[in-house]
């Protein structure tokens, strides 16, 4: 016997070559029993269902093929009578028999637009109104906290005036006991 | 890549077929929808038997067939000849089967509807279900196994089903798969080694 048993890489490789073309056959599976045993199994299950698929295809009956043709030819010609038609008519009457047609889907169209256009003004107008009155009292917030702070820092000022104007340079550093 | 280019690897009808071919194009894009005829009557059999193949249900192996030549005719003036007219015919045909299997996806399946129902395979009225008469044993064993390596390929992925398919059982080269799919010879073969693989293991009991 020569070399090892195929693996099972190999064993598809065999049954399911992902090249184009066969691939010579390795010396091990020429001579091993069990290994080419493992390649038949896998290959005649294939074959059993390639086979079948390939006799229900023949067994077809002609007139199933024909029938086939007629109604992909049908179909062909409805479209192309269709086109010619579509092309031959005015935009207007096309717009109101396409709605006769299928009222639904045009009012379905009609009534998505119009609710998107509701929703996008809802939500603008949404956006704006709230902001206003919330930037105002921001702002009258922030006003009042900076005038509040400018009028602690006057008082300071003038208290520092008044001492420097009233009292000795050295008085308000020097303790009393001195 | 390469190999996007649509019909490359491709076959090449002989040039006289290609000719012809491309008369009857230009008559069915210049209005004459009889002239469309010659390319259903020509490969009709070839889509179906790749769209049966991969639905194995021959209803709606039918219904798709004549979708793939209504979409063809449809685009027919987008089609720019680089190609094999065949090997649009496919790209289409997979295609089909594709967008039909996400539609269908919650839907029950003709498959599990058949195990449901015990037959093991209703996807064929019984006069078209191909059994080895051989003996009871045998064909219930050639049912078992057409059963199991259809749920073996039902479980790749529809690109990589597609591509075994095509290889497999329709004897494509690696070049023209790549073509029909728009994918590069090498993305083939690496889904031809997974899918054997896949199938192999899924296949690992039948003994």
């Amino acid at each position: 016997m020569s070399g090892r048993h195929l693996t099972e890489d190999e064993v598809v490789n065999r049954v399911f070559p992902a090249q184009d073309g066969t691939a010579p056959i390795p010396i091990h599976q020429a001579v091993c029993p069990e290994c080419q045993e493992r390649v038949a199994r896998l290959r005649e299950a294939f074959l059993l269902d390639r086979g079948a698929l390939t006799g229900v295809v023949e067994s077809l009956p002609p007139e199933f093929w024909t029938a086939q043709r007629k109604a992909v030819m049908g179909r062909v010609s409805e479209l192309a009578a269709l086109e010619a038609e579509e092309k031959a008519t005015p935009f207007p009457t096309r717009l109101t028999r396409s709605v006769l047609q299928r009222p639904a889907l045009a009012f379905g169209s009609l009534a998505a637009a119009l609710t998107l256009v509701a929703g996008l003004t809802v939500l603008r107008g949404g956006d704006d109104r709230p902001a206003e009155p919330e930037q105002t009292v921001a702002v009258a917030e922030g006003t009042a906290a900076l005038s509040a702070a400018d009028s602690a820092d006057d008082e300071l000022l003038r208290a520092v005036d008044v001492a420097l104007t009233t009292e000795s340079p050295y008085e308000t550093v020097l303790p009393e006991a001195m | 890549m390469a190999n996007d280019l649509p019909g490359e690897g491709a076959p090449a009808p002989e040039p006289g077929i290609r000719e012809r071919e491309k008369e009857l194009l230009d008559r069915v894009r210049g209005g004459e929808t009889d002239a469309f005829e010659h390319f259903v009557k020509t490969y009709q059999r070839k889509v179906f038997r790749l769209v049966y193949t991969l639905v194995r249900n021959a209803a709606d192996a039918d219904a798709l067939t004549q979708d793939v030549f209504v979409k063809a005719w449809r685009a027919v003036a987008d089609f720019k000849g680089e190609a094999a007219f065949e090997t649009w015919l496919n790209r289409i045909a997979v295609n089909a089967v594709r967008d039909a299997a996400r539609r269908r996806r919650p839907v029950v399946s003709f498959a599990e509807l058949a195990d449901a129902e015990g037959t093991g395979g209703a996807e064929l009225p019984p006069s078209m279900e191909p059994v080895d008469a051989t003996t009871p044993e045998r064909e219930a064993r050639s049912r078992q196994i057409r059963r199991r390596i259809r749920e073996a390929l039902d479980a790749l992925s529809p690109r990589q089903k597609a591509i075994f398919v095509m290889k497999h059982y329709e004897d494509r080269t690696v070049a023209e798969i790549g073509a029909a799919i728009g994918v590069d010879d090498g993305t083939v073969k690496s889904h031809l080694f997974r899918a054997a693989r896949k199938l192999r293991q899924k296949l690992e009991d039948l003994r």
